[in-house]
């Protein structure tokens, strides 16, 4: 090469841009905002780490596993390579057990503990290790969830967690750290899969009604009016009964 | 443009530093900078690419020549670019991602972003601040602050003795 320490012809914002979105791991990505400001300013806007999250889909396997010792219960994410278990990140607990899985969307699980009477909850985000606790405010509560969901609202950068119950659901808010309880619409017993799916923009759910006889309900949240609605079946579904 | 007449139609491409390449427009045409003027019908003498030097043309040329060989099969395209890239360091990688970027080829600018991607990936942030010329605009109190927030990001992360 002409030059020892040739620096690069500066790539331009836009280009830059393109390589950090196909970095696979988001630790690199978090690694770099301490290049200069200009790319903390980037790696940090939400289009930015949506742009990442769809271009670096399935580049890398990771899976979760349920460890149990001394102190409890948690999770801890895993990742095999060279046929050996290398653990990536793991849940920390204040205290108590986190035992279940309820939901996840973009890479975020929604988890929660039901060994004991309190209702603890987490947001966990494994590949940024960032996490945040709740818990139910209600004192000696009676809300039962027949299911969970979580979905992320991209206008207003937030992830809610949804409980269905048979009387009514609730949507808890990370970004406002708020519960809202609203009426039920439906007497909901059970959910055909453990949890809501995050699809398009919305959790759905497929539920078991008992209205007189036991329906199948397609249910869903939509996070922009936090409105839970049933999604009309096609019409051929209706006529024909227990399809 | 001329039709099918049976010889391949070849084009001049002319980078920054006055060197002259000859490619046949079949595969130049991969470049939608090249192709427009082509169908513009500006192709006839010698196509000056101003963005380009001579080094990293005769490397994209390779490379036009090389994937529009391969009959439509995107595995074996893949591999293709795989195996162009892999000798390539980091300073080439960057001039062809500029070119490509220039010469509007989707598909050679994905491939070469994502290698470049790919050599980042356990790098420090002293190699990319150095390879991407960049200067450190932060004082020393808001870097710390930067890398304590997230300071597990640091953790296995290649020695710094590449220059």
């Amino acid at each position: 090469m002409a030059t020892q320490e040739k620096t690069t012809s500066s790539l331009p914002p836009e280009i830059v841009e393109i390589i950090l979105s196909k970095l696979s791991s988001v630790k690199s990505l978090l690694r770099f905002k301490t290049v200069c400001k200009s790319w903390n300013t980037m790696i940090s806007d939400p289009l930015f780490a949506e742009i990442h999250l769809q271009s670096s889909k399935s580049s890398n396997y990771l899976f979760l596993r349920m460890y149990r010792n001394s102190s409890g219960r948690g999770f801890s994410l895993v990742k095999l390579e060279g046929g050996r278990i290398h653990n990536e990140a793991v849940l920390k607990v204040h205290y108590g057990s986190f035992n279940q899985v309820l939901g996840e969307c973009n890479g975020v699980l929604l988890l929660n503990e039901n060994l004991h009477a309190r209702k603890e909850y987490a947001f966990w985000n494994p590949s940024t290790r960032r996490q945040a606790h709740f818990s139910s405010p209600y004192i000696r509560d009676q809300f039962k969830p027949v299911t969970h969901g979580i979905c992320y609202d991209p206008i207003t950068d937030d992830f809610k967690a949804v409980m269905i119950a048979k009387e009514s659901y609730r949507i808890y808010s990370c970004k406002n750290n708020s519960w809202t309880e609203k009426k039920g619409i439906g007497q909901f017993y059970f959910c055909m899969v453990g949890w809501g799916v995050f699809a398009d923009g919305a959790i759905y759910w497929v539920l078991g009604e008992l209205d007189n006889n036991w329906i199948i309900q397609l249910v869903y949240f939509d996070p922009r009016t936090d409105e839970l609605k049933r999604l009309q079946k096609p019409k051929e579904l209706i006529g024909g009964n227990d399809e | 443009m001329a039709a099918e007449t049976g010889t391949p139609t070849t084009l001049t491409l002319k980078s920054n530093d006055d060197e002259l390449f000859s490619v046949a427009e079949s595969a130049a045409i991969l470049s939608v900078t090249i192709r427009n003027m082509v169908e513009d019908g500006c192709a006839g003498g010698v196509i000056p690419l101003d963005n380009v030097d001579g080094k990293t043309l005769a490397s994209v040329i390779t490379y036009m020549n090389g994937i529009s060989a391969i009959p439509a099969d995107e595995e074996k395209k893949k591999s293709y670019r795989d195996k162009f890239l892999s000798d390539k360091d980091f300073e080439t990688l960057a001039d062809m991602v500029l070119a490509a970027n220039y010469l509007n080829m989707s598909c050679l600018m994905d491939a070469v972003s994502a290698k470049i991607a790919q050599v980042m990936e356990k790098k420090s942030v002293g190699w990319v601040r150095r390879k991407f010329g960049i200067e450190n605009d932060y004082t020393p109190e808001e870097e710390a602050a930067v890398k304590e927030e997230h300071k597990w990001t640091f953790e296995g992360v290649e020695t710094d003795d590449d220059n």
